[in-house]
Parts: structure tokens; sequence; C-alpha cells
């Protein structure tokens, strides 16, 4: 019975993850500035998702092994902890893919890429660890500590980060708002100029003209040999008007406030992609796509810890 | 070819190469399930055979005649 109940799950979770790329590819809408692109956030942010799920179940394990000492509780933890590699490895890929269309290059050092990156070898040393060490007994227990300093970093770095860092173009407020969603202030008087991911800005004028107000943003990027200069602007209600294009980048600039009088404005580098989730299409293939790549990692899991489990199986036989 | 990239068909092609891809790594994955499986079960049932027999101690009772 419960053969048969595993065997229709498999089958369930080969359809659904067909459905999903279906989905991905004939259900979810394009998005202005991001085309055919924004589709690859249905198996990106999931699989960044299950990284740290994965990660956590295998720091739970290490905490479980060194309170029993079983070998069956060190492998599910190995198991896990490679489980979540591999998922962060396709969300670096996919991540990568997304910025070469965006940005224009795929790597860019961006804060969220550098902290995946870091994560990343941060779980390799996990396992460089335990090829290190010969002792069986010791290696469990080194590795075991390791992994749980190990999990305490992934919230850090997957999380928190990048959401602190100044500049990055990753388009958090597609999911949370706040963090550094909230843009710069520039200030006529004061600090005018700032900077917005590896664009240096700086305000030269904010005035009200008929029922817009216009801020004229001179703009540094690398790469560029002259100063660009772009002019957002708020329509009478405060809302973004003209949210002009960064030259040879899809990203735009965005006015968020402005006061005349004073002189100061606050500006955003809004990355294409802002607000994916409103479109209720994408919203419910994405949810779908979350708890499919749950279900396919938690597979790849047990079958990675039966493995595992036969291989300290065999070891304990052979030490006897 | 150059009609396979027309932008009506690449999503198409793009969805047909994604899904083929999942279906090997979905087919690779039963066999590799059912592999560990059994090859799980096959251990666990060797070690059953492989424990060293209980130790038996027979006990036998001399009586002399003392004549």
């Amino acid at each position: 019975m419960a053969e048969r109940l595993a065997f229709t799950a498999k089958i369930s979770l080969g359809l659904a993850m067909s459905g999903i790329i279906y989905a991905m590819f004939l259900v979810v809408p394009q998005y202005v500035g991001l085309g055919e692109a924004g589709r690859i956030i249905i198996v990106h942010v999931p699989t960044a998702w299950v990284t740290s799920a994965a990660f956590a179940l295998s720091a739970v394990f290490s905490i479980v092994y060194l309170r029993t000492r079983s070998a069956l509780h060190d492998a599910s933890a190995v198991a896990a902890a490679e489980i979540g590699t591999l998922f962060c490895i396709f969300a670096t890929v996919t991540g990568s893919i997304f910025a070469e269309v965006v940005w224009g290059t795929f790597w860019n050092w961006d804060p969220r890429e550098t902290s995946i990156l870091v994560l990343l070898l941060v779980y390799a040393a996990y396992f460089a660890l335990r090829s290190s060490v010969d002792d069986i007994a010791r290696k469990r227990r080194l590795a075991a500590v390791y992994n749980i300093f190990a999990c305490v970093t992934m919230p850090f770095l997957l999380f928190v980060a990048p959401r602190v860092a100044d500049s990055t173009l990753h388009p958090n407020c597609a999911f949370l708002q706040g963090s550094k969603c909230e843009g710069i202030s520039l200030d006529l008087n004061g600090a005018k100029i700032g900077q917005l991911g590896d664009v240096v800005v700086e305000l030269k004028s904010v005035e009200t003209t008929g029922e817009l107000t216009q801020a004229r943003v001179e703009v540094r990027m690398p790469g560029l040999t002259q100063n660009a200069e772009l002019t957002p602007s708020l329509d009478a209600s405060g809302k973004p008007a003209d949210r002009p294009e960064f030259p040879g980048q899809s990203f735009r600039m965005v006015l968020i406030e402005a006061n005349p009088q004073a002189g100061t404005v606050r500006v955003n580098m809004q990355a294409p992609g802002t607000g994916l989730l409103s479109n209720q299409r994408t919203l419910w293939v994405f949810l779908a796509s979350n708890l499919t790549f749950g279900f396919l990692a938690l597979w790849l899991y047990r079958i990675r810890a039966t493995i595992l489990h036969v291989s300290a199986l065999v070891e304990t036989q052979e030490a006897h | 070819m150059q009609v396979l990239l027309d932008a009506g068909v690449a999503i198409y092609i793009a969805m047909a190469v994604a899904l083929v891809v999942w279906l090997g790594v979905f087919w690779y994955l039963m066999r590799i399930d059912a592999e560990a499986k059994e090859l799980k079960r096959l251990v666990l049932a060797m070690r059953e055979h492989a424990q060293p027999p209980t130790p038996r101690v027979t006990i036998e009772q001399q009586t002399t005649n003392k004549q």
C-alpha cells in the first residue's frame, strides 16, 4: 500500500513539473522590460527557497547527530546539504541568465550574486572538510559542528546581506516591500551625489513645470564615455510619471519623492520585474512551482539519503 | 532552421526542450530511486545473515559414583 502511494506521488510530481514547465512558457505573461526573461522567476525563486530549506534541514540532522552519534543522521545531514548545494547552483545559474538578459552581463558582482557565491563556498568548505579527515567519527563530529555554523550564515547571506546593501539591482521589491526598495535621497544643498548599483547619480535640479515635478539627474556609469542626464518625474498625484532608462541598460530611474522648495528628491533604480507577482496567472504558477520544487527536493533528498545510509551501513559493518 | 527561431515558434521549441530534459531527468530519478531501495534491501538482508551467532554454552552435569 505504502509503495503504491509513493509511486503515485512520484508520478504526480512528474506530471506537476511538466505542468509547471508548460505554464512557465505558455501561461505566464511577458513583462515590460523583461520580455521572455521574466518567466525565469518560476524556476529561480523556488530553487533559492528550496536551498534555504535544505540547508536548514541539514543543520537539524547535524544537531541530532551530535546528540545521538548515529551514522544515519550524519548521512541525512550530508544528503540535505548536497541537495541544498545543487539547488543553490540552479538558483545561481538561472539568476545569472536573468542578469545577462536584464543587466547585460552574466556576472556583475551585485550584492545578491556575491552573497550566493559566498554561500556556495561556505558549503563547498563543508564537503572539503568531510573529505579531508580520515578518522570517520572525528570527520562526522567536525562536519556536524561546521554545518551548524554554516547554516547560521545562510539566512544572513540569502536574505539579509542583499537587502542591507545600498546598491543591488536584484528586484527585491517583486516580493517584499521595504528593504532597499526605498531608494536614495539627494539634496541640492547637501549630499547631491549618491550611488545606485554601480551608477553614480548627481542631482542637478528639481522643479515643477505644469503638473509635473521633474528632477534632472546626471548619471555616470562604468563603460559610459560621456555622462548622461536623466529626467524622471512625478505627476500631480505624486506618482512616478517618466521613468527614463539608464543608458544601455534595461532598468529605469524612478523618482519616488520630490520637494522642489527644499531641493530634495528620492530616486531609485527600478529593476524590471518589480511587481511581477501582481499578475494572478504568474502568482498561481509561482506558488505551484514552489510546492513542486519543494517535493522534487524532498524526493532527491530521499534517494541520496538512501544511498548514503547504505554506505554508512556497509562502513559500520566493515568496522566491526 | 530559421523558422525555429521565430518569436512565435521559439517559445514552443524552448518549452519542448525543457519538457524533454525534465522527462529524461524524471525517468533517471525513477530508476535510481528503485535501484537505491533494492540496494538497501539487499544490504539489510546481508547484515541480518552476517550477524555473529549467539554464543551457546552446553552445561553437562557429571555425576561421579563414589563407591
